[in-house]
């Protein structure tokens, strides 16, 4: 060690000098405060040996302004004094001394205490340093929190949220929420919303929400069925997650033109369609396990249909609404909000409404829990689907004359859904992204009855109950994976007119056909879920017309020219 | 606080959590399933003395229904409360354990 030895008495310099080096310390002597303060700045040493009467400036002045400079570094003071008396030794104290020893004294007790100073000294260095350590880890996490905050933000925000009309409250318990709200719309105008709860909070969940979104946004572009992103979603979150770690969520179909909304629920409390006349009208409570718990044979897509009403207004939310406690650790509780509802005289405030009863109950309580509420006023977001694209004026159809044609075999019709493909190659030629929700209806609704009657022989009508429509599609699925023969052919053929132009959809399956003569054309019938689609096609094209034994459609669709 | 007991016959282990199922007692559930080499043929999870189970405690159910061989009838969940019921039955685990 070195050590610092203040004293104005050579003799008492010198002594020190002589026994602290025998100890193998390097030693440097001030002959009175003044000196000591200038020498412990140029030296810096790791001890101080202090008198407490010098010239100059006495030891109480010196320590306190050694202790000034010392800063983290923790240097012990020892006073070596003739004077017991009890007040000056607290004195000593009091201006930051930190022990001492009254002469005359014995070496070996200075030697213990010099080993005893060096211990403490020792262990305060390997705490600061532990200290600034965790400082920088935790300052690193905050760091990382933040940029994993806005990554997560930048994925998870490339929606229609904002733009539909749909009202949401959003409320993390840490920087990072393991809950997520997900809305897109379908190219055929219906609108996909999700709402999800991650098992825990923090990085795990928000990792686990980044798939999460990039299928959902990704596949709803694409134009694939909220059945298919639901499948995709729980089948990519069993393969990824660790066992233990799942996803909670509800998931509606909106669909504006049947004016209907298909609601799949796993692990979030019951979803609510009120309507201001008739109050809570339904609750479609949870029927399946959390996304990412059961593989994909077991998981059942089977959906809760609802036939809108005017004035209906949809309402999902996680647990951390319900589980939300008051000061005295009662929690909100499903009745709270029913009863909210029920109480409502104005429909259009009532989202905020029940955020103000939530803030006023929780009265500050620290939040245990993400919070998120999310209210789908129907009316506006089925006018918003239906209003025509507002965006990019239409371009003038493409001017020249094509013709596609495509064959799928059982395995083509086994390994991809045809549509979204088809729809692809189609927004890639000018004019035709403005009729793509059309477009992909009729699509969609003759291949449907392609591949489902035509191929597969199915029956519709068992599509008229809910559990109709589950056992529906595990009937599909099955006859889809024994199917060895048939074909479906597609051909797309394109005719520039005088004005505008017309795209011809030919669809040909080899299945035994029907009888076309008497074809249900009253598009009611399209309210019942099945059945709807020659009836639906006919009021979306220009010409719709049968031929063979009823194996062969074709539908006439007319480009208008731009204004 | 988990009491963990084996039957007689070494067939069934079961576990007897006292107060929250959830994420603090994680650690003591896996190492408590862990410790023996073999994996029992049969689990019970005693609810008798819980009041509370979150998401986390779903997940450990999980880890637990894995352990067993993914079977519902090798993992019991016995002496459910109304309210712990309610939660499993949300979370649809009636399909993937034996509940009572």
């Amino acid at each position: 060690m070195k050590i610092l030895v203040a004293d104005d008495t050579i003799v008492n310099r010198r002594i020190l000098e002589a026994l602290l080096g025998k100890d193998g310390h390097t030693v440097v002597l001030a002959e009175d405060g003044k000196q000591a303060v200038a020498l412990f700045e140029q030296e810096q040493p790791d001890l101080v040996i202090m008198d407490l009467m010098m010239p100059e400036m006495d030891g109480y002045q010196a320590t306190k302004l050694i202790k000034q400079q010392t800063g983290s570094r923790f240097v012990p003071v020892i006073f070596l004094t003739a004077v017991t008396n009890e007040d000056v030794l607290a004195k000593c104290i009091a201006h930051g001394g930190d022990d001492f020893l009254t002469k005359p004294y014995n070496h070996t007790i200075l030697r213990a205490k010099i080993a005893a100073w060096e211990r403490i000294q020792n262990l305060h260095a390997t705490v600061t340093a532990q200290k600034d350590e965790l400082e920088g880890h935790h300052a690193r996490f905050l760091h990382e929190q933040d940029v994993a905050s806005t990554i997560r933000n930048n994925v998870l925000g490339g929606g229609c949220l904002d733009q539909i009309g749909i009202n949401y409250h959003l409320a993390p318990a840490a920087t990072l929420s393991g809950d997520l709200i997900l809305a897109a719309t379908h190219p055929t105008g219906v609108l996909h919303l999700m709402i999800g709860d991650f098992t825990g909070h923090g990085l795990s969940a928000a990792i686990g929400a980044l798939p999460v979104a990039d299928i959902f946004y990704r596949m709803t572009e694409r134009g694939f069925t909220l059945r298919d992103i639901l499948i995709e979603l729980n089948r990519k979150l069993k393969r990824t997650l660790p066992t233990g770690l799942f996803c909670a969520a509800s998931l509606v179909e909106l669909d504006a033109r049947r004016g209907s909304a298909a609601i799949w629920n796993g692990g979030l409390p019951d979803v609510l369609v009120f309507n201001s006349g008739a109050g809570c009208r339904l609750q479609v409570p949870s029927q399946h396990p959390p996304l990412g718990v059961l593989d994909e044979a077991d998981l059942h897509t089977g959906m809760q249909e609802v036939s809108l009403e005017p004035g209906d207004r949809l309402y999902l939310y996680s647990d951390g609404v319900i589980e939300a406690c008051n000061p005295t650790g009662n929690q909100f509780g499903e009745s709270r909000l029913i009863e909210g509802l029920t109480n409502n005289r104005e429909p259009d405030r009532l989202f905020d409404e029940i955020l103000a009863s939530l803030t006023s109950f929780t009265a500050g309580t620290v939040q245990q829990d993400d919070v998120t509420l999310v209210e789908l006023p129907c009316d506006l977001i089925t006018a918003r689907l239906l209003a025509p694209e507002t965006t990019a004026p239409p371009q003038p159809p493409w001017p020249l004359e094509w013709r596609m044609e495509l064959s799928l075999s059982p395995d083509a019709v086994r390994a991809v859904d045809p549509v979204p493909e088809l729809l692809q190659i189609l927004n890639q030629v000018p004019g035709l992204p403005q009729h793509k929700e059309r477009l992909f209806t009729i699509l969609a609704e003759l291949m449907t009855n392609a591949i489902d009657h035509g191929l597969l022989g199915l029956d519709s009508s068992l599509k008229h109950s809910p559990e109709g429509f589950d056992a529906y599609y595990r009937e599909r699925d099955a006859r889809l994976a024994e199917l060895r023969d048939g074909q479906v052919r597609i051909a797309l053929t394109h005719v520039p007119l005088h004005r505008g132009s017309q795209l011809t959809i030919r669809i040909e399956d080899s299945g035994p056909g029907f009888d076309f003569t008497r074809p249900n054309t009253d598009l009611a019938m399209n309210d019942t879920g099945a059945g709807r689609g020659i009836a639906l096609i006919s009021s979306l094209c220009q010409k719709i017309n049968f031929h063979g034994k009823g194996n062969c459609v074709e539908v006439v669709y007319a480009l208008e020219p731009a204004a | 606080m988990l009491t963990v007991e084996a039957s007689p016959d070494g067939t069934t282990l079961t576990f007897k959590p006292v107060g929250r199922f959830d994420g603090k007692i994680y650690q003591e559930f896996q190492d408590a399933y862990q410790r023996s080499a073999e994996p029992t043929s049969h689990y019970m999870v005693d609810f008798g003395r819980i009041d509370y189970i979150d998401s986390s405690g779903l997940g450990m159910l999980l880890k637990l229904r894995e352990r067993a061989g993914g079977s519902k009838t090798r993992v019991h969940l016995a002496n459910c409360s109304s309210e712990i019921k309610k939660i499993l039955r949300i979370a649809n685990f009636h399909s993937l354990f034996t509940v009572a």
